[in-house]
This record gives structure tokens, C-alpha cells and sequence, in this order.
């Protein structure tokens, strides 16, 4: 790998890990289609180096978000039981599917991915403390745009556990965070704060990541060298975001990001029935 | 400041920091050492090869260790959080904890 394509693809991670810490992803959504799509690399290898990229940019989120206190580390922590789960399912099936498939499973994701942040709107009504099946999951922070504590419970554990398995199969299997999925629930379903929301899923995704990636290692399906330039874009990327985060409007980005991911679909399903290459 | 902090956030904050600087400076290097010197590896290597590869001069031996660092931050966090609610008592969370390691630990067996 030469020189400038080492860089290039460093100043693309820079930009995942920059989305990805700001709304609660791995980025993975962004790595995948580029290096798929504009650098020709296998689909398998492709997930390898996204689930590099995913655990740097929540290494160097969360870092940020638990210091501040936003990470529900409690909340996490119950619902990893079930994304490792499904993440481990999902790369054993990844690592003996045909990468055209994978492509089309991803333009899928995608799809989904551009629906929630076009249409979702965020719930604003909060949980009251307390207990939560077995677990006292209650958390405060500080919100420092109305520089108010919030403190807020968490409801629907099992539901959230069961789409928590969902989302850490789809990392497993496409090399994603799955916080596209885990934030609008924890945010929907479990009644979590979006903010709140997303820095437990930043959080998270870096665990999920980890048994997905554990098993891409063992099986030879990732290349050092691209995994190492897209891991430190990404860490940079994740530490531009975490710091900068107030000034970005969160529903114009997620708009813009939902019409480009629908153009990124398209290319994927091209990809998937052998149009482009 | 962090010292207000609940240990919980304070212990977990330290790993992730100490993991994040610790592997981005181990690939940053490999990565530089790559550009000037660029090597033939292209598949993964296991800790005592990375090591080899690094003293017969192979730059992608250092990015395996960063990498390896890299992964490994994330476990060490979840068996910090776990020495930290054992510290604490609250058994349910270490439970979570030790079930968490258990899925990994399967992941770490499966071999290609």
C-alpha cells in the first residue's frame, strides 16, 4: 500500500470516527461502502478493518463521555451480555458467507440506516428511576446545554436486550457498531435521554466490536496495515468529535447523513448483483 | 478534578485512555516505519511473532502489537469494571461482568 493511499484512507476514517462519535455509531457505515466500493477490497477484509475502526473510535469516545459522565456504564454493561452474544453468532456466519451477499445485507442496513435518521423523531420523555427488572439502571448527568442534572430510569429491559442481540449480530455479520440500532432503542424503547443514549452506545459498540473482531483475527481476515491507517484516523476522528460536539446541529447532520447513505445503498445493492465491482 | 469522579468512571476512563494513547502511538509508529521501510506482510500475527518480525526488522510487527492493544483495550475496561463492582459489592454487576468474559473467552477459542 503506498504512501497516499494510506493517507487517504487515514482522512476517511477521520470523518467515520468524527460521525460516528457524534451520533452514537462505529462508523463502520462509512468504512465499509468506501473501502468496498472506491478501493476494491473484499467484502470480509472490509469488515475486518471496519471493526478495527469501530473499536478505536469507541476507545476514544467513551474515554471522553465517561469522564463527563453521559456513558450509563450500568445500562451497558446488562445489554453487552446480549450484543457479544450476537456478535460472535454473527461474524462465524460472516467469515463463511459469499461477499456479494454480505453487500446486499449491507445495502439493507443502509436503507434502514437512512430511514431512522430521516424520519425518527427523538422520545423526550424520560423514564422514572428506579428498578428495572433485576437492576437499578438509573443514571444523572449534567446537560450542559440547559445546565441542568437530568436524572432519568430505564424501562423495557428485555425488549432492549433482545435488540441488543439483534444489533451486535449485525456487527458481527457487516462489520458495524450496531448503534444504529442500540441508540433509537435505548432512546425509543428504553426511555434513555439521546444524548445519554448515544454515549452508552459509543460505549458499547467498542465491546461488541471486540468478540466480532476477535474472531475475524483468528481466522487471518484482517489486514494489518489498513486496519492500522483506518484505527488511527478514526481515533482522531472520534477526538475532534467528542470536543466539538456542541457546535454540530445533530438533526441537519442526520439528515444530510440519511440521503447520503440512501446513495451508498444503491452503490452496495450495484455491487451485490455484479454491476460494479 | 477526575478524583470526584465515582471510581467506577474514574477507573474505566484510565484504561480506555491509557489503552487509546498506548496503541495509537505503537500504530502511528508502525505505520511511519511502513511508509519509509514497506514490508511484504499482509496477514495478521500472534504476539511472539509480531515480536520476531519487529527484531528481523518488519515494521507490520509493530502495527500487529497496536493492534493487538487496540482490541485488548476494551477487555481490559470490562475487567476493570468488574475488580471495581467487586470492590463495591454489587454482585449482580459483577455477574454481568464475568458473563461478558464468557462470551469473549468463546470468541477466543473459536480458531479459524
Amino acid at each position: 500500500m503506498d504512501v497516499a493511499v494510506m493517507l487517504g484512507l487515514a482522512l476517511i476514517a477521520v470523518g467515520a470516527g468524527l460521525l460516528g462519535s457524534l451520533l452514537g455509531l462505529g462508523g463502520g457505515v462509512i468504512i465499509i461502502p468506501v473501502l468496498t466500493l472506491v478501493f476494491g477490497i473484499p467484502m470480509q477484509e472490509a469488515i475486518g478493518a471496519s471493526l478495527i475502526a469501530v473499536i478505536a473510535t469507541s476507545t476514544g469516545a467513551a474515554s471522553y463521555y465517561v469522564d463527563q459522565g453521559l456513558s450509563n456504564i450500568r445500562l451497558a454493561m446488562v445489554l453487552e451480555v446480549a450484543t457479544t452474544i450476537g456478535s460472535v453468532i454473527g461474524a462465524l456466519i460472516a467469515v463463511y458467507t459469499n461477499q456479494y451477499i454480505l453487500a446486499a445485507l449491507f445495502g439493507l442496513l443502509l436503507l434502514y440506516s437512512s430511514f431512522y435518521m430521516l424520519r425518527r423523531p427523538e422520545s423526550v420523555c424520560l423514564s422514572p428511576t428506579g428498578p428495572c427488572g433485576p437492576f437499578d439502571l438509573s443514571c444523572t448527568y449534567d446537560d450542559e446545554a440547559t445546565q441542568k442534572k437530568v436524572e432519568y430510569g430505564v424501562k423495557n429491559l428485555g425488549r432492549g436486550m433482545l435488540a441488543s442481540t439483534v444489533a451486535g449480530g449485525t456487527s458481527g455479520l457487516l462489520g458495524v457498531g450496531g448503534g444504529i440500532i442500540k441508540v433509537p432503542v435505548m432512546n425509543l424503547w428504553m426511555g434513555v435521554p439521546m444524548r445519554a443514549a448515544c454515549a452508552t452506545s459509543n460505549f458499547m459498540i467498542g465491546v461488541t466490536a471486540l468478540a466480532g473482531a476477535i474472531v475475524y483475527y483468528q481466522f487471518g481476515q484482517i489486514d494489518p496495515v489498513l486496519a492500522g491507517v483506518v484505527a488511527v484516523g478514526a481515533f482522531i476522528g472520534a477526538a475532534i468529535g467528542t470536543r466539538t460536539s456542541h457546535r454540530f446541529e445533530g438533526d441537519k447532520l442526520k439528515r444530510i447523513f440519511g440521503v447520503v447513505m440512501i446513495v451508498i445503498a444503491a452503490l452496495m445493492f450495484l455491487k451485490s448483483f455484479g454491476v460494479i465491482q | 478534578m477526575s478524583s470526584n469522579k465515582p471510581p467506577l468512571n474514574r477507573n474505566i476512563r484510565f484504561v480506555l485512555q491509557a489503552g487509546m494513547l498506548s496503541s495509537l502511538a505503537l500504530l502511528v509508529a508502525g505505520l511511519v516505519w511502513y511508509a519509509l521501510a514497506p514490508s511484504g506482510t499482509d496477514f495478521t500475527l500472534g504476539l511472539s511473532e509480531a515480536i520476531n518480525a519487529i527484531l528481523s526488522g518488519d515494521p507490520v510487527g509493530l502495527i500487529c502489537l497496536g493492534l493487538m492493544l487496540l482490541i485488548a483495550t476494551p477487555l481490559l475496561r470490562i475487567i476493570v469494571a468488574l475488580g471495581t463492582f467487586l470492590q463495591m459489592r454489587e454482585w449482580k454487576f459483577v455477574a454481568v461482568s464475568v458473563a461478558v468474559l464468557l462470551v469473549i473467552a468463546t470468541a477466543v477459542l473459536i480458531k479459524g
